[in-house]
C-alpha cells in the first residue's frame, strides 16, 4: 500500500493539471497578420438579426451590444458602436461567406480601419421539465484599410434548469444563453496587451 | 427556376445535470429553404424558408410537415377549366 500513494498521488495530480490547463478556444479563423497591439480601436457595426426563425424577441442592441462591449473590453479592446454598415448598406450571411477586399474597404464607417461583423444566427427559450435557452452567434472581424478578414468564430451558449424552479425563470434564459454565446465567441479573439 | 436547399446544423445535444439540476436542450436544427428565380433578370419572385428544431429523417412526418408549410404561400396558378 506503501509503495502505492505516490503513484496514486501522482496520477490525481496529473488529471487535476490536465483539467486546470484546458485549451484555449481555438478561432475559426485568425489571420497570422492580425496584430491586435495594433487595434486601437474597434468599430462594432449594428448587430445582424440572421435567424430563419425570429420568435423570440430581442432588442438586440440592449441585449447584445452592452454585454460584448463589456467581452471586448475585457479581451483589451476599445469599442465604438456605428450605426450604419457603410457604403455596402446591409450585411446579410452571405456576404460574409466570402467577403472580398473591395467589399470588406466599403463596410462600416468611412473613418473606422477595424470592423466587427456581430451576427446572431439562432436563439430559443424552451419549456420543459424546466426550462433551457440556446443562443449562437457569430462574429468576423475586418481590416478595412487592407480590405481583409483578421478573425471569425462563431460562440454558442447552451442554458437551463430542471423543476419549478427553472420554469419561472423561463423568461431569462435566452438572454443568459446569449451572453454565454457571446462569451465563447469572444474568447477566441486574441487577448490585446496594451 | 426554383431553387431548393436545407441547411441542417449539428450541434451539441441536450444534457441533465443530476446533481445540480442543470439541463439544456438540443441545438440541431434544419433549414428548409425554396426561391423562384428568373433566370433571364435574377430577379426572386418569390422566397420562403421555414425552421426545424430536429434533424428529422426523410419519412418524419416533420419532414413532411416543413415541406407543406414551405411551400404553403406558393403563389398559386390559375387554372381555366373548360
Amino acid at each position: 500500500m506503501k509503495t502505492r500513494m505516490p503513484s496514486i498521488i501522482c496520477a490525481c495530480a496529473a488529471v487535476l493539471g490536465a483539467a486546470g490547463c484546458a485549451a484555449p478556444k481555438k478561432a475559426i479563423y485568425a489571420s497570422p497578420q492580425f496584430t491586435p497591439a495594433a487595434v486601437a480601436q474597434v468599430a462594432v457595426l449594428p448587430i445582424v438579426d440572421s435567424r430563419v426563425g425570429k420568435a423570440e424577441p430581442i432588442e438586440l442592441q440592449k441585449d447584445v451590444g452592452g454585454y460584448l462591449r463589456s467581452r471586448l473590453e475585457d479581451r483589451g479592446y476599445t469599442v465604438q458602436f456605428a450605426s450604419t454598415f457603410g457604403d455596402v448598406g446591409t450585411v446579410s450571411d452571405v456576404d460574409l461567406q466570402s467577403p472580398d477586399a473591395a467589399w470588406i474597404r466599403r463596410l462600416g464607417p468611412p473613418d473606422a480601419r477595424y470592423v466587427l461583423v456581430v451576427m446572431l444566427m439562432d436563439l430559443k427559450s424552451t419549456l420543459t421539465f424546466g426550462s433551457t435557452g440556446n443562443a449562437e452567434v457569430s462574429g468576423y472581424l475586418f481590416d478595412r484599410a487592407d480590405g481583409v478578414m483578421l478573425w471569425h468564430d462563431k460562440g454558442i451558449g447552451q442554458v437551463g434548469q430542471g423543476g419549478l424552479l427553472g420554469m419561472a425563470f423561463k423568461g431569462g434564459m435566452a438572454s443568459d444563453a446569449l451572453r454565454v454565446a457571446v462569451a465563447d465567441m469572444v474568447s477566441s479573439l486574441p487577448e490585446r496587451r496594451k | 427556376m426554383l431553387v431548393h436547399a436545407l441547411e441542417a446544423t449539428v450541434g451539441p445535444g441536450g444534457t441533465w445535470n443530476a446533481w445540480s439540476g442543470a439541463i439544456t436542450s438540443s441545438m440541431s436544427r434544419s433549414a428548409f429553404r425554396a426561391a423562384l428565380v428568373m433566370c433571364s433578370s435574377g430577379e426572386v419572385l418569390w422566397a420562403q424558408q421555414v425552421e426545424l428544431r430536429d434533424l428529422p429523417a426523410v419519412d418524419a412526418s416533420a419532414f413532411q410537415d416543413a415541406l407543406t408549410t414551405l411551400y404553403a404561400s406558393f403563389p398559386r396558378k390559375a387554372v381555366s377549366r373548360p
